[in-house]
């Protein structure tokens, strides 16, 4: 009886194991990987409209230390979503199993971050150590989806030096249901098969060479295999609807939201007090939105169906605070009080380089963020309502240029919001400073920043002590032992906000004074640093943000020198931008006047190494010395 | 069970006769309840509070005390009233606020948290409005085995608003008697905290920071206690009375100022005003104390009783044949402590740095390679001792757990445990849970003072203090002229121990040549430096060597401005900030020297030479000395910095400041070639 049970349970375990010897990884996955994905499988078994289970192994051979990452597990699990079944094997570079997880050296946590007052988001985590280089890692779970809104989607390589040998994809589903996908980076179609009434979606590849992170790299989505699945017909927590268009998804929000909207009566009465007298709908937003920035603030708290559904307006009314989805909603219902029609967008916010939403594939994954919108056809207004002190219509580049879904009164569209232009991003530096005879700096500065130039300018004006501030510019600026005083700014709200910065900076030492020389950088602060161009670039270079800036230095230098050198004037223009820096002297004055414009614009790998000489031209002319001899 | 041998023991308290009162010395009171908020409280004026607060802690009112419980045992009574007023809206994240509840320990039960109030007043019109937090707005989180959090967050909050939350902890554990911290992210008015221990109880108090005590007194109160032991359905409850004179301590400060966090200190937690408690022993009887905390020598024989450390000297049979294929049997006793050392720490993953006691048996950590930084010094001196070899545990607390107390034995002050051991008449202390650490080397972050010995006939301290350790980098360049290639010479380095040891690290990560090229960059265009090499990289005991060679392209420049220190010139005063409050307190002593010997370049004659300068940091702390001649066509230029100590008070920071503003300055000034015509 012994024996049986022993073959039983062994057989198996032969027939199924891999052989993870590190020797059969051929040499060209290995060049510039950090590890290698052996195997994968992700395995998505749809029960029924809210059931699924997702099974999900992969085995990852780490090549050194920077992919010692990957021989840490961690995935999260809440009321919607359990995890189980989890295990993992260490390997040594023979293949011969060296370590299992034990169940109880697996930890738990409250997946909680420091900004929310509550969530049932718990993790799981377990990590191998081993320092004998190449190793494998195998790691299985399994998670149980009670209620089905977004499905996890399919993208082997997420990262940089990452090279992969095979990674399988397969989605199982009843015969009517439906499912959808969206390939990226995928050749060909997927293997579909229909065995006992259950169709069977398979998608495969292998042997797929690393790729490296380069500056400007195109979206990581952009670059390696995707696939994304959603459903068709969906349910969850007791709500249910149809995401195959985004009318349906705005439909299904609508769901959600329904019935959240009522104010308690005391806000209803502030809202008539503060617009009732007002005409325009510019004034009655600006009003409400100044309202709410006064009397809310951002708590997180995501339970369940809460993770996508809106605490009530009336919730939000008595304790005056809620997340981005509460506050939204709320903001939207004090504007239809009003008499203004707004509605509740949703979005992925982030700034940079993001992965726009799929146009043709409608799916809830996409999004991670609420803002109101009120519509018009010249003049559309967005609303951030979690921040307290961003000015009224200024999306900033948390959720700028994207498309969002708007939910309307019926259902859902896809909408874009506010692109800020070069001429609306702009950085003007004046600066009068003079030098004394020990080399010391006097400056003092007037900046100008505007649109996405002004938001760090706005967090330092808004959300900074003194001393935070002082701090900030003791370190920031590129000058050798010097400190900054009398900071002040001047911020013009306005759909493209404006801040006005003043800063005094003495700077010992800011000239170096020998015997009878004097050595001086004019450009005092704005200044490039190289591309590197050790490697041949692979992908497309991508500027996401266009912008201008503008200095003018007048530097006054101590009487009796005479120029020794001076750098000569630069000035160039190419379809990369624009640059030039000029320099007059008159007596003891020198006046430096340096222009910079960067174009949001996409060009081809082959243009870098001209994107390259321009960067060290601009380096160069940035960092040029003038110097001065003592006059006998 | 611990409840009932308490109960026995406690029938013989001898009760104090004599009572007396809190000592109305001093011109402050107090407080012993708070008073109804009223509008002027949503003024402040003190000296602490200026423009920058964000918040002010008004009152922060704690005390602890002892009371029988029906377990027949005593509970801790902790209990905190706090009131803040939220001046702006950066500081509404205080309004959420997180209890920790200790829930672990032998007996596994979660303390009583209870009596909770949190109410929100705004001022408006005069008038002030009260908002309670309702009691299903108290939420409890499980955070780990250890502990569960109770959170909750004010609602109606405005800029001005003040907030005011209360709540009682009882807790068996009366070996974790509250510790309490007086000074905060923002200016407190008021922080008081009392403390009333029964005559059996003694405890250790331990004070940290700057800041003076506005009362700080100790009396006796007389207490009556009664404990109940519950009954069950074949006895009834019994109660235990037993009275006495309390030991009442409290602790005052006020108009606290607002913790600043600085660079170059090893922890804040040095310098932040707190108190903190250690259960020293309990008096049960006249004849029987029992002591928790001990001498050196009793704690050291305690420690290594336990089955943490007793491993060590345990027959652990099954390493012998590990170690075999380690190092030879024969092999003299230096060779095995050198090898062993070597293979745990490049073959183990150390996880924690921040306990001394184990986590999981020796064998364990032997076979998963893995382990908190206990379990792998404490695996490296089983294995020593297996081998015949003596070593001893050390304890140390590290730089960011801030300082131990070197007189009380207070072993939760550590939380790091090396190994110390006698090689002939050498002393070695040994961690080997640092990649690449060399023998008998210590991590910087372990250079905090001292170490404790745990040994019981002598458990002696050993300095490890930054200002012992000495970092020495030598640089020599030699420039000359070749008749085919312009002027070319050779750059080398010797790095001193801690910058080899970051090297190392970089270099575990880094491709060579990846490194080179950002190396090289470094480098004016004019200057082409190629051919890195680097000495001693795998020696881990040795420090590094960088070789490399220079090419200098003069071209046809009529003037060449030449930097004689390339890019070892210090750029940048490392002391940015213009005021200091707290002590310097860098990882070692850093000297450097550097020196230069170059031919005048060919068709070239120097137009002007940097002058030789020698300046003193306060008589005999530190020097700067910067030397430079020519002689015929060469120049010889030697640069060096030196400090005496690692540690400079806050009186000595302007003087240090400055005297690295002169070196940045002088280290600046460049040599001027000029074409001969």
């Amino acid at each position: 009886m012994k024996h049986l049970l022993y073959i039983f349970v062994l057989l198996p375990t032969i027939l199924l194991a891999q052989d993870y010897k590190t020797t059969l990884i051929p040499d060209s996955l290995k060049y510039n990987a950090d590890a290698v994905m052996r195997f994968e499988e992700l395995h998505i078994t749809i029960k029924g409209i809210d059931r699924a289970v997702v099974k999900h192994k992969w085995a990852i051979t780490i090549l050194n230390e920077n992919g010692d990452h990957f021989s840490f597990y961690s995935n999260y699990y809440s009321n919607l979503r359990s995890l189980s079944d989890i295990s993992g094997k260490l390997f040594d570079t023979e293949g011969k199993l060296i370590q299992k997880i034990k169940k109880k050296d697996i930890g738990d946590v409250s997946a909680t971050d420091e900004s929310t007052l509550l969530s049932d988001s718990r993790a799981k985590y377990f990590a191998f150590h081993c320092k004998n280089y190449p190793y494998t890692v195998e790691f299985e779970d399994e998670e149980d989806y009670n209620g089905i809104y977004i499905l996890p989607n399919w993208q082997p390589i997420e990262k940089a030096y990452l090279s992969l040998q095979q990674s399988k994809f397969i989605v199982e589903t009843p015969l009517d249901y439906n499912l959808r996908y969206k390939q990226i980076n995928y050749l060909g179609d997927p293997i579909i098969t229909n065995k006992n009434s259950i169709l069977t979606y398979a998608w495969e590849i292998t042997n797929k060479i690393s790729f490296q992170a380069e500056k400007w790299q195109p979206p990581i989505n952009e670059l390696t295999t995707k696939v994304l699945v959603a459903p068709k017909r969906f349910s969850i927590g007791g709500y249910s609807g149809d995401m195959s268009t985004w009318d349906g998804l705005g439909k299904f929000l609508l769901t959600l939201n329904k019935g959240r909207n009522e104010l308690p009566d005391n806000i209803k009465q502030d809202v008539h007090t503060l617009t009732d007298k007002l005409t325009t709908k510019q004034e009655k937003v600006y009003i409400l939105y100044n309202f709410l920035q006064q009397n809310t603030r951002y708590i997180s708290i995501q339970l369940g169906i809460g993770g996508w559904q809106p605490l009530e307006a009336k919730f939000v009314g008595e304790k005056k605070f809620g997340d981005c989805k509460a506050l939204s909603n709320y903001m939207v219902a004090m504007l239809k009080e009003a008499g203004v029609n707004a509605c509740y967008v949703v979005v992925k916010s982030g700034s940079g380089n993001h992965f726009n939403l799929i146009e043709d594939f409608s799916a809830p994954y996409y999004f991670d963020h609420v803002i109101a919108c009120v519509p018009d056809k010249k003049d559309t207004i967005w609303l951030e309502c979690t921040d307290q002190t961003m000015s009224c219509g200024y999306t900033g580049s948390f959720t700028d240029n994207r498309k969002v879904l708007m939910v309307t009164d019926t259902g859902g569209t896809i909408v874009t919001t506010p692109h800020y232009s070069i001429n609306e991003n702009r950085g003007i530096n004046n600066v009068h400073a003079s030098v004394s005879n020990d080399g010391t700096l006097s400056a003092e500065v007037i900046s100008i920043y505007t649109g996405l130039l002004q938001e760090d300018l706005h967090d330092l004006y808004y959300h900074a002590t003194q001393k935070q501030r002082d701090k900030y510019y003791n370190h920031s600026l590129n000058l050798p032992t010097y400190k900054v005083e009398n900071i002040n700014y001047k911020e013009s709200k306005g759909r493209i906000p404006e801040i006005e910065e003043h800063i005094s900076i003495t700077s010992l030492n800011y000239a170096s004074v020998t015997g009878k020389r004097l050595f001086i950088q004019p450009n005092l602060f704005s200044k490039l640093e190289k591309l590197t161009t050790d490697k041949p670039r692979k992908f497309d270079i991508v500027i996401d943000e266009s912008h201008i800036a503008i200095d003018t230095i007048a530097l006054e230098i101590p009487k009796g020198y005479s120029l020794e050198s001076m750098p000569k004037n630069v000035s160039i223009n190419n379809k990369f931008g624009f640059y030039s820096i000029e320099y007059s002297i008159k007596d003891n004055l020198i006046t430096t006047i340096r222009k910079h414009t960067e174009n949001e614009n996409r060009f081809p790998a082959s243009e870098y190494l001209e994107l390259a000489k321009f960067y060290e031209q601009m380096y160069k002319a940035d960092r040029a010395k003038m110097v001065f001899v003592k006059d006998e | 069970m611990k409840a009932n041998s308490l109960i026995s023991k406690l029938l013989a308290i001898v009760v104090y006769a004599s009572i007396s009162l809190w000592s109305a010395k001093g011109q402050y009171k107090p407080i012993v309840k708070l008073e109804k908020i009223s509008a002027k409280d949503f003024q402040v004026n003190s000296p602490v509070v200026d423009n920058n607060a964000n918040a002010v802690i008004l009152a922060d009112i704690g005390s602890t005390d002892f009371e029988g419980n029906t377990n027949g045992d005593l509970n801790l009574v902790f209990k905190e009233t706090k009131r803040i007023l939220l001046r702006s809206r950066n500081a509404f994240d205080i309004a959420t606020v997180k209890v920790p509840v200790y829930m672990g320990g032998v007996i596994d039960e979660e303390e009583t948290f209870g009596n909770f109030e949190a109410t929100t007043y705004n001022l408006e019109n005069g008038q002030i409005t009260e908002t309670k937090l309702d009691k299903a707005s108290l939420f409890k989180e499980k955070y780990n085995k250890y502990y569960n959090i109770r959170k909750f967050t004010f609602p109606n909050l405005k800029e001005g608003s003040i907030i005011e939350y209360k709540f009682t902890i009882k807790s068996p554990y009366y070996e974790h008697l509250r510790n309490w911290q007086f000074q905060d992210e923002y200016p407190v008015l008021w922080s008081q905290y009392q403390v009333t221990i029964p005559p059996i109880f003694d405890y250790l108090s331990i004070r940290k920071g700057y800041l003076k005590f506005a009362i700080d007194s100790v009396a006796n109160v007389f207490k009556a206690y009664s404990i109940i032991v519950s009954g069950d359905a074949t006895a009834a409850s019994d109660i235990y009375r037993f009275s006495g004179n309390a030991t009442a301590a409290l602790w005052v400060m006020k108009d606290i100022p607002a913790l600043k966090l600085e660079k170059y200190t090893s922890s804040n937690k040095n310098y932040l005003a707190q108190i903190s408690f250690n259960l020293r022993s309990i008096h049960f009887s006249d004849t029987y104390t029992k002591f928790i905390v001990k001498d050196w020598f009793k704690t050291a024989e305690d420690i290594l009783k336990k089955p943490d450390y007793s491993c060590i000297r345990d027959n652990n049979n099954w390493l012998r044949e590990n170690i075999q294929s380690i190092v030879p049997d024969a092999a003299p006793d230096e060779e095995k402590v050198r090898k062993i050392y070597a293979f745990l720490r490049d073959n183990f993953t150390c996880t924690d740095h921040d306990t001394y006691k184990q986590s999981q048996s020796l064998k364990k950590t032997f076979q998963t390679k893995t382990g908190n930084v206990a379990d792998i010094n404490i695996l490296l001196m089983a294995m020593l001792y297996n081998q015949g070899i003596e070593s001893d545990p050390v304890f140390l607390s590290t730089r960011d757990n801030g300082w131990a107390n070197e007189s009380a034995a207070l072993i939760n002050q550590y939380n790091y445990v090396v190994s110390r051991i006698l090689l002939g008449n050498k002393v070695y202390v040994l961690d080997a849970t640092q990649p690449r650490l060399g023998f008998g080397n210590m991590a910087a972050k372990c250079l905090n003072g001292f170490g404790r010995i745990i040994n019981k006939k002598s458990p002696w301290i050993i300095t490890l203090s930054p200002d012992s350790v000495m970092e020495n980098r030598n640089t020599a360049v030699f420039l000359n002229n070749d008749s085919i290639q312009g002027v070319v010479g050779t750059y080398s380095s010797n790095l001193g121990y801690y910058e080899s040891l970051e090297l190392r690290d970089e270099l575990a990560k880094e491709k060579q040549e990846d490194y080179a090229k950002d190396l090289f960059k470094a480098y004016p265009q004019e200057i082409e430096a190629s051919g890195l090499t680097i000495d001693s990289l795998k020696s881990y005991d040795d420090p590094i060597g960088i070789n490399y060679n220079l090419k200098l392209k003069f071209g046809e420049e009529d003037i060449v401005y030449f930097n004689p220190l390339f890019d070892e010139q210090l750029k940048k005063n490392p002391f940015e900030s213009a005021e200091r409050l707290y002590p310097v307190e860098m990882p070692y002593v850093k000297k450097s020297t550097y020196t230069l010997n170059m031919e005048v370049p060919k068709g070239y004659k120097v137009d002007e030479l940097p002058k030789s300068t020698r300046v003193k940091l306060n008589e005999d702390e530190g020097m700067f000395e910067y030397m430079i001649e020519k002689s015929d066509d060469n120049i010889q230029m030697r640069c060096k910095v030196g400090l005496k100590k690692a540690t400079y008070n806050p009186d000595d920071y302007a003087t240090l400041r400055d005297f690295f503003a002169f070196i940045v300055k002088k280290e600046a000034e460049q040599i001027v070639f000029k074409k001969i015509k």
